[in-house]
């Protein structure tokens, strides 16, 4: 399975400051990934490079290994939906998937009707009446319909109600399995990203601090609430993220496979032990060196 | 018909897995009855399809189910099988616990193992 | 739809006009209202001559051509506007962007989907003219029409879409269109208006480069001129300047595809930013500080009649508070802010600098532009004058010139004190020098009574023009050479002031084109031979003048080449000659008493104090 898309050490600066510093980025073909980071952290910049609306000052942009910029070809089997949508006055969905048609030679009018009834909404409305959450429908709508090899979102879900989410992720999830779809989405929303997602990156001031797959992240932490026998200590061996304690139950985070830290923690008898489980939120705090507070920042906003 | 409780310890995939697993033991998804795709599953319960891929790989493992190429995976219609290997697991474990009790090991003994099993 | 280069994109084309047909449904009305039912209305309701008929609808058909072209200026804008808008907004932008279309694809199926329909709109109003006019205008007209609109749609797109390049926002656009289409002449103008200030003698350089500025070109020197005759021999109409725009035309393509080299290397980003190109905005900048201080000062020293020390120092003042504004207001649009007045003064006091030391350069006349004399052996003729202009060979008329070129220098500071208080006459100096190079010289000299009497700088140039050889040279030249075959009649006026009535008015003798001629060879010739006639009279108060005056109405042939012929269409032109007779105009006199039986008296004006007085104008000079 290559990877869907590829950048290497990019770089944009806006008006001398550098909103994009040196960014890697890796998704394999067929998998969904999270761009996590606070705003201003560069991820609009970085999904519009790889839009080919801007072009990078340094670095490559590569989707199936063909650098994007100016590419037709590729960009072709790119769809991008922006978090602030924009559609021409008076124009109405019907207009716009001419257009989408005239632009897009994967454009499916099939596909765009099998997935009007999912979307249900009026294709003849000018879309400036739709709310903000239905004008995102449309622009799911029309960006499936272009039966699109790779998906970019940026703040797909923003105004989206939690019904239409749920149908919406249905529509990604059900393509991504079906045909391989790559998506990258960029969000705050955590929660929403840790069930959908298999791949996460974060990004801060423009640069990657982590990017993993998720299975990774989550089979290599573990947490533990336990409470010890008198006198003994936990046994040697263990790789301890974090530790605190209210009275004699510990609260521990600790690094390695649950299994295994179970089975040794278990060797010392504990009074108590129970796993918990750990929010995405959770392993990136400790994954990125504790509950500092600038990484609790990007990951609580 | 599999529900995900977020805020159980266990991993999502193990959910699924043990979910089916009990379906199938129960025979709610009868025996040779083809599989829900990867795509269903992930679509309905909007999840990543790997994370699917890897429960149904698990109960493939298990031998719970059967992938047959091009066609997807079914039910294995050999479950018969695997309840009746149960059965004969529980027989074994029945004599074992007698010839433990043979030996002197302590009723508590026995308790924790089981339910260091069942925990992990 | 492959991937092959190819420069038009059908999709983005319809689109386009899907969402904009209202801009280019208006225009098409606004054409079709301009021309083909503009003219058509016309032709119906005349009530003329029918071979008549023609010739107004030349006329009609070439103004509403120089309409067109006006038109044209404000329609290019509008429509750049609708095309490109998508530029200035990120949103917009990121979609077009992100399609799978190049961008030089882009670029060439937008320009070419907003200029054509206007040229089709043009086509189809012109057609819709001959249609309906038929044969009844000259051949080619409508065509010349149909050219002009055709070139100015292209010139001023073309400029348009340029200027679209150069910014990333709406409201700044047609701005930057504005201005850039008049800045070659303004900047002339003020450039012009502040040395006048500095420069004691400024006189305004021959050549301009207002065929910089299309605006300028458009809204002030194309227009209908006409020749028409009384008998009626070659009336035609033609467009003044309309080469002008097939080089306008050209550049109007040219303009497109740097447009479209700027394009391709446009970031996208710069939605939004008033200077769309990094390395031009310390250029706007300093374009604007210069630009305004230039405007700014221009403006005020132009429109108000300060002279010398003041009027330099308020001139510097305004042009240092023009660089304010415009810098600083430069620096509000780029960022977005009006809290810009805490950094970034270095640029400023740069050009303050500059300002400074060229105020002072030009006022100190670092240069000796003011004391530029040159010498009597150097000219080969000077042509001197106010309103009337005379070209002196002689070699003492020359010294004369300079001699008083020279006290008109010296007397700087107090020529320049005394108009403060009174009238001014402009004196013009061109000298030919015998090296082939020309310089000149404008002064404003004072003209009052007190100048008169002390027989001042004014007084001399007075006399100096007043000599046989200005005179002639004077007469002639502005009569098309002045020949006794050329006269047709005259007129002999002579200022009647009624005590009773309290008016003034003026009894008329005309005499017929033999009795004009006579007068001419034998009176009015030979006094200007003697500098008694003819003379330029630049003072109220003139002790020499009569009551009576001659007008003498000329004719000249002249070769036309009209209404886009090849071949010279015979033409005549009129001049109308007055001459005041003085009281030492020996032979004029003679002649009226002789032939006319008229006497010549001396004018005695009434007061002016009382305004119960009214009169017809006191004419001074040759007409």
């Amino acid at each position: 399975m290559s990877d869907a898309i590829v950048i290497r050490n990019l770089v944009k600066t806006f008006d001398g400051f550098r909103a994009l510093d040196g960014v890697n980025l890796t998704v394999p073909s067929g998998s969904v990934y999270g761009l996590v980071g606070t705003n201003g952290a560069g991820k609009s910049s970085c999904i519009r490079c790889l839009a080919g609306i801007y072009r990078q000052d340094g670095g490559d942009i590569l989707v199936d290994g063909q650098p994007v910029f100016e590419n037709p070809a590729v960009k072709a089997r790119i769809a991008y939906i922006p978090d602030d949508i924009f559609f021409y006055s008076q124009a109405g969905i019907n207009d716009m998937v001419k257009v989408f048609r005239d632009v897009y030679p994967s454009f499916r009018m099939d596909r765009f009707t099998e997935l009007g009834k999912i979307f249900n909404l009026d294709p003849k409305q000018p879309l400036r009446k739709f709310s903000k959450g239905m004008q995102k429908q449309a622009a799911f709508w029309l960006a499936l319909s272009v039966m699109p090899d790779v998906l970019l979102l940026d703040e797909p879900m923003d105004g989206l109600d939690p019904l239409m989410r749920r149908k919406t992720w249905s529509v990604l999830l059900g393509e991504v399995a079906e045909r391989e779809l790559t998506v990258l989405v960029s969000s705050h929303n955590l929660r929403e990203l840790e069930d959908v997602c298999d791949h996460v990156g974060i990004l801060d001031h423009g640069k990657m601090l982590l990017q993993r797959s998720l299975s990774d992240l989550q089979e290599n932490m573990v947490k533990i609430q336990a409470v010890l026998p008198e006198g003994t200590d936990l046994p040697d061996g263990l790789h301890v993220l974090h530790r605190s304690a209210t009275g004699r139950l510990q609260q521990l985070i600790l690094r390695g496979r649950a299994e295994d830290v179970e089975r040794q923690i278990a060797a010392c008898n504990p009074v108590y032990m129970d796993v918990l489980p750990l929010t995405l939120e959770e392993i990136f705090i400790y994954e990125l060196g504790g509950a500092d507070y600038e990484v609790q920042n990007i990951l609580l906003s | 018909m599999i529900s995900i409780n977020y805020r159980d310890g266990r991993p999502i995939y193990e959910q699924v897995r043990d979910g089916f697993r009990q379906l199938i033991i129960t025979g709610v998804l009868p025996a040779g009855s083809r599989m829900p795709s990867v795509r269903e599953m992930a679509s309905s319960l909007t999840i990543n399809p790997n994370t699917i891929q890897r429960a149904y790989r698990e109960l493939e493992a298990e031998g719970y189910t059967v992938s047959v190429p091009g066609k997807g995976s079914f039910v294995t219609d050999r479950l018969d099988a695997v309840l009746a290997r149960r059965e004969a697991l529980l027989t074994d474990f029945r004599s074992l616990v007698g010839e433990l009790k043979q030996v002197g090991a302590e009723e508590a003994d026995l308790t924790r193992v089981i339910q260091e099993e069942y925990n992990t | 739809m492959k991937f092959k280069t190819s420069f038009f994109h059908k999709g983005l084309a319809l689109n386009l006009l899907r969402r904009c047909w209202p801009v280019w449904l208006a225009y098409l009305a606004l054409m079709i209202f301009e021309f083909p039912m503009n003219i058509y209305g016309n032709m119906q309701s005349w009530r003329g001559p029918l071979p008549d008929l023609a010739d107004m609808l030349a006329n009609n058909i070439l103004q509403s051509a120089c309409s067109a072209a006006e038109i044209s200026f404000f329609a290019c804008i509008v429509v750049v506007m609708a095309v490109f808008g998508y530029l200035y907004n990120m949103r917009t932008c990121g979609m077009i962007n992100a399609f799978p279309v190049r961008r030089e694809t882009v670029f060439c199926t937008f320009a070419l989907t907003g200029l054509v329909p206007m040229l089709l709109a043009d086509c189809l109003a012109a057609l819709l003219t001959v249609v309906l006019i038929g044969n009844a205008a000259p051949a080619g007209t409508v065509a010349q029409w149909l050219s002009m609109a055709v070139m100015s749609n292209v010139a001023f797109y073309g400029f348009g879409v340029f200027c679209a390049m150069l910014t990333g926002s709406l409201f700044i656009l047609p701005l930057v269109y504005l201005v850039l289409n008049f800045t070659a002449v303004v900047v002339e103008e003020c450039l012009h208006a502040l040395l006048d200030v500095f420069l004691y003698g400024y006189a305004r350089p021959k050549g301009t480069i207002s065929w910089l500025s299309p605006g300028n070109a458009v809204f002030r020197d194309i227009h209908v001129r006409y020749v028409y005759d009384r008998a009626r021999i070659g009336v035609a109409y033609s467009i003044e300047n309309a080469s002008a725009l097939v080089t306008y035309c050209v550049f109007g393509v040219v303009f497109l595809l740097l447009a479209l080299l700027l394009y391709r290397k446009r970031r996208m980003e710069a939605a939004g930013d008033t200077v769309a190109i990094p390395v031009l905005k310390p250029v706007f900048k300093y374009c604007m500080a210069f630009g305004t201080a230039l405007v700014l000062a221009g403006f005020v020293t132009s429109g108000q009649s300060l002279h010398s020390r003041t009027a330099a120092l308020l001139a510097c003042a305004m042009l240092l508070l023009g660089a304010f504004i415009g810098y600083f207001t430069a620096e509000m649009l780029m960022q977005k802010t009006v809290h810009v007045f805490t950094s970034r003064w270095k640029g400023l006091i740069i050009t303050w600098a500059i300002l400074l030391v060229f105020s002072a350069f030009c006022e100190a006349d670092l240069i000796g532009y003011e004391k530029r004399l040159p010498s009597a052996e150097e000219v080969e003729s000077v042509t001197v004058g106010a309103y009337g202009m005379s070209e002196l060979h002689e070699a003492q008329n020359i010294a004369d010139a300079v001699a008083i070129h020279g006290d008109i220098i010296a007397h700087k500071d107090e020529q320049e004190k005394k108009l403060d208080s009174s009238y001014a006459t402009t004196i013009n100096y061109e000298y030919h020098l015998k090296n082939g190079r020309t310089l000149r010289r404008t002064y404003r000299l004072a003209s009052g009574e007190e100048e008169r009497q002390e027989k001042g700088d004014l007084w001399q140039m007075q006399e100096l023009l007043n000599r046989p050889e200005a005179i002639l040279d004077r007469v002639r030249e502005e009569n098309g050479g002045l020949t006794p075959e050329s006269i047709d009649r005259a007129s002999v006026y002579t200022r009647v002031y009624d005590e009773r009535t309290r008016y003034e008015t003026e009894k008329d003798l005309v005499l017929t084109a033999e009795q004009a001629r006579d007068l001419y060879l034998n009176g009015i010739l030979p006094d200007m031979e003697e500098g008694r006639i003819g003379r330029m009279k630049f003072f109220e108060k003139d002790d020499r003048l009569s009551d009576t005056s001659i007008s003498l109405e000329l004719s000249a042939a002249e070769e036309n080449f009209l209404g886009g012929g090849t071949s010279p269409i015979p033409a005549r032109r009129f001049y109308s000659s007055y001459f005041s007779v003085d009281l030492d105009s020996v032979h004029t006199i003679a002649w009226l008493k002789e032939n006319a039986e008229l006497d010549v008296m001396p004018y005695t004006r009434p007061s002016y104090e009382d305004d119960t007085v009214i009169s017809a104008p006191v004419y001074t000079g040759v007409g």
